[in-house]
């Protein structure tokens, strides 16, 4: 991963070469090995990056079009190329300039059911994941009697996190409940700290086989389980019947299969969490508790370091840095490994949970161990 | 995904100061957002129909920022989601209501007027206020 700031200066391109080629060194892979590529969607490609890391023979490139649990996503085809055959060393990457140069007003023009958006949401005033989302929250607010308090715990446990990474956007930036309360509205309920942070970066990881893992110089971390899930009218959220019912709840119980686990057995998680509110939504639908009883799970210390869940160790999408997810796991892989800086390391980690969220719903979940 | 023909209905609707819907007939089922077919029978004879003049707020968001063209200087504003329940659909639209006193199961009625941009858009005002179409 390279470091994660509001203006890299730097080109997508070479920022996707720099994570490449740095995650090639820590596995112990030559670059030119490399034999499968899964690319962000809408960014740097396969064909980009291929000439540069020298790759001899690409066999399998793929892209899976699910906004934000498109890195999930991605990570499973790469899985799948790699149990199949297809390909030995399959690169899955991101890299954008989300801060300086693509913001997420440009962005989500790329995302499902344009004419949707153009003709049944920006004449009415609307048009961002922020108020998109904000609508499921209010609404869960009503049904669960759901706080802004367990809203601010949210941000502020992911800000606490993010004063243990100082590579972390917020290092340093401490914040109150006070900060967070008296923030400026964005999309009611979504104050300022309800809502994730824009950056500059690139990640990128490796999947092999494991029996490829003698090669490699750095411990593997094992994929048990992983899947995605679409809700029903998944180009659309107002008109979803069951607005809570979304991928997650259908990818979760199937990768959680897979691992032959249940989210009783998970360590710690990585929740995407572009906004505070989809953190506690997640948590229900992912199975860590039931419906309605996330804001209580939150407030009740579950999610924070030290709780029986630690949430997003680095900060977060909210307080380390937005590369779509990929920097969850990247850190989810580092805990593993044991090889967190020591004032953050989960002491005993040995199974996590990561989760995707994307577009008006899809989702994603990996259940990964140590190997 | 659904395309911009695909919503053609709609916006006749509109140009004639008339929200309309999506609905199959032979099986007596509204649909919203519009599909190119009918997501029960898979019918491409999907009928356009007026819907009725209220439906009740589901739920909302305050924009308090925007850059979109036309609504900069509005903020803030509120967005809502308008369930029709006997039809079993909802719609995101714009609601001309004091923000601070939404609250969820409030009846609005639609009106079509002319948007920031001169198209003609529903509106959605409390019922009972007049103005309603």
């Amino acid at each position: 991963m390279t470091e994660l700031s509001r203006n890299s200066g730097r080109s997508i391109t070479r920022l996707a070469l720099e994570a490449l080629i740095a995650a090639a060194d820590d596995a112990g892979v030559a670059p030119s090995m490399i034999d499968g590529f899964v690319p962000y969607p809408d960014s740097v490609t396969a064909e980009d990056v291929i000439p540069v890391l020298g790759s001899a023979d690409v066999r399998f490139t793929a892209v899976s079009h699910m906004g934000g649990a498109s890195s999930l996503a991605g990570l499973r085809l790469a899985t799948l190329a790699v149990e199949s055959g297809q390909a030995d060393y399959v690169a899955v990457f991101v890299a954008r300039n989300g801060s300086s140069a693509t913001r997420i007003d440009q962005r989500v023009r790329r995302l499902t059911g344009q004419a949707y958006r153009r003709e049944l949401e920006y004449p009415h005033g609307m048009n961002t994941p922020a108020q998109w989302y904000a609508l499921a929250c209010r609404r869960h607010m009503h049904e669960f009697g759901t706080t802004r308090e367990a809203l601010g715990t949210v941000a502020l446990t992911m800000r606490d996190n993010a004063q243990r990474n100082p590579g972390a956007q917020m290092y340093g930036r401490k914040l109150s409940m006070d900060d967070y309360l008296s923030a400026p509205v964005i999309a009611d309920p979504y104050l300022k700290y309800d809502c994730c942070l824009e950056t500059d970066g690139a990640a990128a990881v490796i999947i092999a086989r494991e029996e490829r893992m003698a090669d490699c110089r750095a411990p593997g971390v094992r994929i048990e389980g992983i899947a995605e899930g679409h809700p029903d009218s998944a180009d659309d959220i107002a008109g979803r019947w069951d607005i809570f019912d979304t991928g997650l709840t259908r990818a979760a119980p199937r990768a959680f299969g897979q691992a032959g686990l249940t989210p009783a057995d998970v360590d710690l998680a990585y929740i995407y969490d572009c906004f505070t509110f989809e953190v506690i939504q997640q948590i229900e639908e992912a199975g860590f508790c039931g419906r309605g009883e996330g804001g209580d799970f939150v407030l009740d210390g579950n999610i924070a370091s030290g709780g029986s869940l630690p949430v997003n160790t680095h900060g977060g999408l909210l307080s380390e840095g937005h590369l779509t997810g990929m920097n969850h796991l990247v850190e989810c892989v580092r805990q593993l490994r044991h090889q967190a800086p020591d004032e953050r390391q989960v002491a005993g980690a040995r199974v996590a949970a990561l989760t995707g969220w994307g577009d008006m719903g899809d989702g994603a979940l990996a259940v990964l161990t140590k190997a | 995904m659904t395309q911009s023909e695909d919503l053609q209905g709609y916006r006749d609707g509109l140009a004639e100061g008339e929200l309309r819907g999506q609905y199959c007939t032979p099986c007596g089922r509204y649909q919203w957002p519009p599909r190119p077919a009918c997501a029960d029978c898979r019918s491409f004879e999907v009928d356009w129909v007026r819907l009725p003049p209220t439906a009740s707020l589901y739920t909302w968001t305050v924009v308090a920022r925007t850059k979109l063209p036309g609504f900069e200087d509005k903020v803030p504003y509120a967005v809502g989601v308008l369930e029709y329940t006997d039809a079993r659909i909802r719609l995101v639209g714009h609601l001309d209501a004091e923000p601070d006193g939404l609250r969820v199961g409030d009846e609005f009625a639609w009106s079509v007027e002319p948007s920031p941009d001169g198209s003609p858009q529903p509106r959605w005002r409390p019922a009972g206020t007049g103005k309603a179409a």
